[in-house]
This record gives structure tokens, sequence and C-alpha cells, in this order.
């Protein structure tokens, strides 16, 4: 009997002391939470589990919000001062427009010169503010013109060059589309991947040689209602309304699965898109350089996401380890080989050159040409995003048949009033 | 009387606690909040009295959001208070298998306004949506509906009265259940016409519920916010966007809140000024 007494004793204070442990363990793991765009946990999921495996006592959330709606909702939790987000993703040309709000962690303390020289220079002074290095850059970006083997085949449409020397200007597109174009079928000659986002529309008006502000970034009447801008916009709209090449009620990010379809000839996006169409069975396509106006120059988009940490964040520390694994080195390629897109630091630059040059992969030779040549930033302006919001809202406007013009001149109008604040 | 006081107040207090904390405390907030402006460049916020309210009158945006809102709330409230009696009028007949039909009608309610609105955004797009191909059967041709400026704010007031309409019918329904049969009957032996009886009894009688139907629509629809946010993001040209969605992006998008908190106030005031005047409208001169 006393023997049991013991020995119900001593299993007592064993499994408390099993339990202390586990609870020790459990309490001492971190979690960093890691806002993001929806569509990029594929690519970042692998980088989590790398780093996880690396560091056990660290366990990084990925939340994933849609595009537009990522944008709202870093808003509301940063206005908020909400401790909830550790890590955030972040659109380039938004880096100032943050660091402005206080919303943003410098990381200068958590990357030494030695890190931040590992990034392209383009890239550094994109996130950069007040001399402080606010983001660190995940991947830049390029965009080209994807399009399907089979459909121009089928019409009897001869492909475009594919050397960037050679590309065609976008009336050789509209050209090419409106034979392409078989609407009872279902069949669309162009698309962009970001319909009306300007992160598509810009080099339209900068291939014509418009500007999206001021050199301030304070003023965007005499600028976005320039006639580069008209000229743009009308091309635009001419595509909707009276080429009737490309599709109304399509909303941005929605055409890559027509194009993966068979649906749409020609698909102006990025290299983002390589591992998604490889895999759609049946689709043969082939990638040629961003178009530009006859008598204007070639612009391709440039620019990406960024990653920073919150201000209001409770695990600084571990963020930024995490965001040091996740841009540098080996984390960085591990993302590099789902995402595709061009690399923003050196040594993932030469891992995508080699893979381009012993792989032959020709979108990746083709976004560095690009990259090199003819990318052109989006606007400078503490007000980005309420720029972006409008502009956005613009040109959706003028593809459902807004006089350009007149919609541009509003736009305008409504950014200098938005971007009052920034100058009182 | 004292203690029926103190009884009451017992019972009341947990109520107004939650209406003082989740109703007037944010509108006062709010209150507060247009006062103010964030100065970027100091970092701080500064007191500016009434001018974000001054700025808003020399807004096209605002005023146009102010015009797109008070003509949907002209055309939806009467719609969906005038169908809501319709539909009661008819769901009200002792007719065999009448119950499956209320239900039936009933239905959209279960869904929430946000998932109608993707519903039928799929259903009304214009190049592969259910309703275009259904026009086509009869030789129309296909439909811009959401992305033309004259169409989408039509396109959303029937999406929201789809919804509106079923949730209102229920509270007529329910007035007229309560109206004696005997004052039918006796109006029957009187040989009244059936739009006398409509007129001297039906529609007297259920009028308090018509006045309760009205004023709810009224708030829910001044304050609605779904369809232009979801569908088409207040255009196009600015055809749809309705207050909230501007307060909302204010806020949001052009990181001004006051700006937004003095579009909210303002919102409040009017819907404030219509349902005052619809009581006054609809009151019952007998109670």
């Amino acid at each position: 009997m006393k023997f049991a007494k013991h020995l119900s004793f001593v299993l007592l204070v064993g499994i408390m002391i099993s339990a202390g442990v586990l609870f020790s363990v459990s309490a001492e793991k971190t979690t960093v939470t890691f806002v993001t765009l929806q569509d990029l946990i594929p690519n970042l999921q692998p980088v989590v589990n790398a780093y996880e495996k690396e560091n056990p006592n660290v366990n990084v959330k990925l939340e994933g919000y849609p595009f537009n709606q990522l944008f709202e909702v870093i808003e509301t939790k940063m206005k908020a001062h909400s401790n909830d987000v550790d890590i955030l993703n972040v659109d380039a040309p938004l880096i100032t427009n943050y660091s402005v709000k206080g919303y943003l962690e410098p990381l200068d303390s958590y990357f030494g010169k030695a890190s931040k020289d590992e990034f392209l220079k383009s890239t550094i002074t994109a996130a950069s503010y007040k001399g402080k290095f606010m983001a660190a850059p995940l991947n830049s970006s390029s965009v080209g013109m994807y399009y399907n083997v089979d459909l121009f085949k089928k019409y009897g449409v001869a492909e475009p060059s594919l050397n960037p020397e050679k590309r065609w200007t976008w009336e050789e597109v509209v050209a090419a589309a409106q034979k392409l174009t078989h609407s009872s079928e279902g069949i669309w000659g162009l698309a962009f991947d970001q319909f009306s986002q300007p992160y598509q529309m810009l080099p339209l008006a900068q291939s014509l040689g418009g500007r999206g502000v001021s050199p301030n970034g304070l003023k965007a009447s005499g600028y976005l209602n320039a006639k580069p801008w008209i000229k743009a916009a009308q091309f635009y709209q001419d595509l909707f309304q009276k080429y009737k090449v490309s599709p109304l009620g399509v909303a941005a990010f929605q055409s890559p699965e027509l194009f993966k379809s068979g649906k749409v000839a020609m698909l102006v996006t990025g290299p983002w898109h390589v591992n998604n169409f490889k895999s759609a069975q049946g689709l043969h396509w082939a990638y040629a350089p961003h178009p530009y106006f006859a008598g204007g120059k070639a612009v391709t988009p440039t620019g990406s996401w960024h990653v920073s940490i919150s201000k209001n964040s409770l695990h600084k520390k571990e963020a930024a380890d995490f965001v040091k694994f996740l841009t540098l080195r080996e984390g960085n390629q591990i993302y590099f080989d789902g995402d595709g897109n061009l690399p923003a630091n050196k040594y993932t630059l030469q891992y995508a050159q080699k893979q381009a040059t012993t792989q032959g992969n020709q979108v990746m030779s083709l976004a560095i040409y690009e990259a090199e040549h003819t990318a052109m930033a989006r606007p400078s302006t503490p007000g980005y995003l309420e720029w972006e919001t409008a502009v956005a809202q613009a040109f959706e406007d003028i593809r459902n048949g807004g006089d350009p013009k007149k919609v541009l001149d509003k736009a305008a109008q409504q950014i200098d009033l938005t971007l009052a604040k920034y100058g009182r | 009387m004292r203690v029926r006081l103190r009884v009451l107040l017992m019972f009341l207090i947990p109520a107004l606690l939650g209406l003082f904390l989740f109703k007037f405390y944010p509108i006062l907030l709010a209150a507060k909040e247009s006062l103010f402006t964030d100065s970027f460049i100091s970092g701080t916020r500064k007191f500016v009295g009434l001018a974000n309210y001054k700025l808003l009158f020399g807004d096209e945006t605002f005023l146009n959001a102010l015009k797109v809102t008070l003509w949907f709330n002209i055309l939806v409230n009467p719609l969906q208070v005038i169908l809501a009696i319709l539909l009661a009028l008819m769901l009200n007949q002792k007719v065999r298998g009448i119950n499956f039909f209320r239900s039936l009608f009933y239905l959209p309610v279960a869904i929430a306004v946000p998932i109608a609105s993707v519903i039928w955004g799929i259903l009304l797009n214009p190049n592969q949506g259910f309703v275009n191909s259904f026009l086509s059967f009869f030789g129309i041709p296909a439909q811009p509906f959401l992305v033309n400026q004259s169409q989408a704010l039509y396109c959303i007031i029937l999406i929201v009265s789809w919804i509106g309409v079923s949730y209102w019918m229920i509270y007529i329904l329910a007035a007229l259940q309560e109206i004696p049969a005997e004052l039918y009957e006796a109006a029957r032996v009187d040989g009244a016409s059936g739009f006398n009886v409509f007129a001297k009894i039906t529609l007297p009688l259920i009028k308090r519920a018509i006045a309760f139907i009205a004023v709810g629509a009224t708030t829910s629809n001044f304050l609605m916010f779904a369809p232009a946010y979801i569908l088409t993001r207040g255009g196009p040209s600015g055809s749809t966007n309705l207050l909230m969605y501007e307060a909302y992006m204010s806020a949001f998008s052009y990181s001004d809140m006051g700006r937004s908190s003095a579009i909210v106030m303002f919102l409040l005031l009017i819907i404030l000024l219509v349902v005052l005047l619809e009581m006054r409208l609809l009151r019952d001169n007998e109670a």
C-alpha cells in the first residue's frame, strides 16, 4: 500500500515535470505573422518550411489577402496600431507612403552593410526613406507578352519577333489582335493581366513620354492629364470599345486563366506566370518583348514586392531574422524557384542568369534584358496609394467608355486634393 | 412606483449600455475625428474645426457621391416598400400550398448582401453572364450591365431589392395577419369594392408596419456599401459611388480619416432628416 502511494506520488511528479517541460517548450516558440499577397503563398511556403526546419522555435504564419484587399488590410491594421502583424509585403512605390505614415521599422540595425550590398542598387534606392533602409527587396519584376502559338497558327497570323530590337509596336499588336479575335467562340486577341492597374498602364503613357506626378510628387494636374496620358488612355479604350479585341467585365488578375484555357491569344504579363503556364496541358506559348508605340520608346514596368517589419511588432528580432533568410541567399533562391520573377539581389540574379543560359529560360533572359535597357520605375510620391487607387479607377472608367480627357482631368484634380495633405 | 422604475432600469441598463458602447460612442468618436486632420510632415494631428466639412462642399467627388446616394435612395426605398406590400398581399391569400411560396420568397433573405453581390456579378457578366444568354433567346443584344455608366446603379438597385423586398415583406405579412377577419366580412356585407377594402381597412391598419419598414429600408439603404465595393468599386465614372463607399475609400485608400468621418457625420444627418420626414408623413393619426 505504502509502495503504491510512493509510486503514485512519483508518477504525479513525473507528469507535472513533463507537462512543465512541454509547456515551457511550447511557450518558448514564437509566432511571427506575415501579411502577404494570397498569390505569393505557394512560393513563400517552401521558404517558411526551410526556415522553420533551421529555427524550430519560430513559427512563421502566412496571412494572405487578394491584391486589392491587401492594401486596405494593411491600412486598417496599421492605423489601429495592431500588433498582430510582424512582417508585411510592401509594393516598391508604397515604401515612402508607409514610412511617412510611420508604419515601418527601419531595418538598418538588422541588415549590415555587407547584407545590404547584396541587393541591386536600384532596389535599395526604392527601399530607402530619409537615408534609412525600410524594406528588404524580395524580387523585382518585368513584363512581356505571352502569346498562344496555336491560335496564331490557326488564324494564319505571323508571330511577333522575340528579339527586343525588333519588338512589335502597339499598332502591330492591334492589327494582329483583330485577326485573332473571334468573340463568337469566346476568343479575344489581347488582354492585360492587370487590367486598368497603374503597374501596366504606366508603360503605355511612359512610352509616349508621360509622367505620373510632378517632380516633388505632390501634384498630378498637368502630368496625369497631359497629352501622352490622354493618347495612351484613348488607345486603351479603343481596345475594348472600337477594335473590340479585349474583353470588358474581366477584372484585373483574371485574364491569365483565360490565357491558360486558350481564350486569349496575347497576354501582357510577367515572368511570374512561367510556372503557371508551363503546367497548363496543351498550351503552346512563347514570350515576346513588351510592345511600344510607334514613334515612342520601349518602356517596361519594374519594381516589385519588398518585405518590411511593422513598427508595432512585438517580435522584431525574430521577424528580422526571417526577412533576412527570405530575401538573401538560400531562402531567396528557394523563393525564386517557385516565383520565377526577376530577382532583386545579386546572388539570386546570378542563379537566374545561370538558369537562363543552361536551361534556355528565354523568359528570364528577356526579363534581364528589359531590366537593363527599358525598365522605368513607377512615380515617386508619398501618396502613391492614393495615386494608384485613383488612376486604377480612372482607367477602369475609360475602359468602360468614359471620355479619356474628362476622366483623367477629374482623376488629376482628385489626386491633387488627396496629395495636399503630404505638403502641410 | 419607485421600485417599478428601479426594476425597469435594471432591465434597461444592459441594453442602454450596449447602445451607448456600440452606437453612440463610435458616433462621438467620428464626430471628434471629423474636426481633425493628419499632418504628415510633423507627424501630428491638427484641430481644424469645421474645415473638413467646408472642403466637402467644394469637392466634386463628394458632391457626385451625394447625388448618387440621394438618387439611389429616392428610387430604392419606395420601390422596396411598394413591392414588399404587394408581395405580402399576394402571400396573404388563403390558397393551397401558400406556405411553400412564402418560404420561397423569403429565401433570398438567407443570403448576405456581399454573397448576393458576388452571385449577381457572375450572372450579370457582360461576356459569359447568364442574364445575357437569357436575353439572347429573345433576340435582345448583350447588355453591359455593371460596366455601363447608365445601367450600373439600376443593377445595384435590383440586387439589393431582391433581398430587401423579401425581408420587409415579412413585417407587412405579419401586420396583415393581425387584421381581424370580421372587418373584411363587414365590408363585404356592406358591398365595399376590393379597392375600397384595401384603402379603407387594410392600408390604415398596416400603416405602422409600413412606417417601420420605410424607416428600416431608409437607414439600411443609405448605409449601403457591399455592392459598390464588390461589384463596381464606385464606377463606372462614379455612377455607383455611394457615400458609404466614398467614406471607406477616404479612410482606407486616401488616408484621410478627417474627411471620412465628416462624410459619415453628414450621412448620419441626412438619414436623421429623412427618417423624421418619413415618421411625420406616416404618423398614425388615431394613435
